[in-house]
């Protein structure tokens, strides 16, 4: 008992903190959180902002039925991501080729002993 | 000494919380083919021998932290858990396998990443036998109440491997990704290097030195 109210108030508390960020806004589509998103993407929001900004973008979407913005903000993100990592660079490349020639090799080896 | 390890966990995890690292976190489910031969004759002899869930799945969970744009490093535990009950003992045998992974990875497409380990492993393979046994002793002093004592034995064998493998994700969101890995592991296993409370014996033989192995992870990525 003692330790499920416990982790309900870390819970609690972790959505707390987050939300101290424009929680008093009229308009919810001007929340901060949303407003930080649209510049730079999700992964600009620490984890314990997540649930806050899920909040104000559904309440967003509850006033302006045309908004998409979760999924636009996902769709951004996910830009941003491929963007990044769209190619290997150095010792990543280097790395690459070892798990690929060795997963190859084993399986080749395994292919052979069994004809 | 539990209560010291629960508060570095959560020190370590309200770190994670506020903190701005960009952390993944996920579930495991893996398949692979071990040869269980010296368990199958001997200790799980009248277990139910065919059951899948017996040898080959593996279950477990790993989290990664992103070195830079296109590789990680991170950690992975999977572990293959068996229990059965003959009619004088209760038997419970697991298999921990552990990796410290460094993984490259680039995504030709926008949803689809294409990711490459390699890990070395330090792995624990550990018997539990629990055997029934009537103390007659007890009965002498307390009267004929033909008490049964479950004695614990237990062996365990720590050995090294290494693991690799190629995997495709696929992204659903941006931190919400399934993840397929196909690879090999190899591993030291020795049958001589069982130990009983810190002394050596022999085990049952055991193949688990070139397997084939398949992994699906759930991963959420922040």
């Amino acid at each position: 008992m003692v330790r499920l109210l416990f982790i309900s108030m870390l819970i609690f508390g972790t959505i707390t903190k987050g939300a101290d960020i424009g929680d008093k806004d009229i308009n919810p589509c001007l929340n901060p959180i949303l407003m930080k998103v649209e510049q730079n993407g999700v992964k600009s929001l620490k984890i314990c902002q997540l649930p806050v900004y899920y909040w104000a973008a559904l309440k967003c979407k509850r006033i302006n039925k045309q908004s998409q913005n979760i999924l636009r903000h996902d769709r951004k993100q996910l830009d941003q991501d491929y963007k990044q990592a769209y190619r290997l660079e150095g010792a990543a490349y280097t790395c690459t080729y070892i798990a690929a020639v060795a997963v190859l090799v084993f399986y080749a080896s395994a292919a052979l002993k069994k004809t | 000494m539990r209560l010291k390890i629960i508060l570095h966990l959560l020190i370590f995890s309200c770190g994670l919380i506020f903190g701005q690292q960009k952390i993944e976190f996920g579930i495991l489910a893996g398949w692979y083919q071990p040869d269980l031969a010296g368990l199958d004759t001997s200790l799980e002899s009248g277990s139910d021998q065919n059951s899948i869930m017996r040898k080959n799945v593996l279950t477990g969970f790993c989290f990664n932290l992103p070195l830079f744009p296109s590789a990680r490093i991170g950690y992975a535990q999977g572990g293959s858990y068996y229990s059965g009950t003959s009619d004088t003992t209760e038997f419970k045998r697991k298999f921990i396998y552990r990796m410290a992974i460094l993984e490259t990875y680039f995504r030709p497409f926008r949803r689809i990443e294409l990711n490459f380990s390699l890990a070395p492993m330090w792995n624990t393979a550990v018997i539990n036998l629990d055997v029934k046994d009537t103390r007659s002793a007890w009965n002498t002093q307390i009267g004929n109440y033909n008490l049964e004592v479950k004695v614990p034995e237990r062996i365990v064998n720590q050995f090294f491997g290494f693991t690799s493998s190629v995997g495709v994700r696929y992204y659903f969101l941006s931190w919400l990704a399934l993840d397929v890995k196909s690879g090999f592991m190899s591993n030291t296993y020795k049958d001589a290097n069982w130990k009983q409370n810190g002394k050596k014996i022999p085990g049952p033989g055991l193949d688990l030195n070139k397997e084939a192995m398949l992994t699906i992870r759930l991963m959420f990525s922040w």
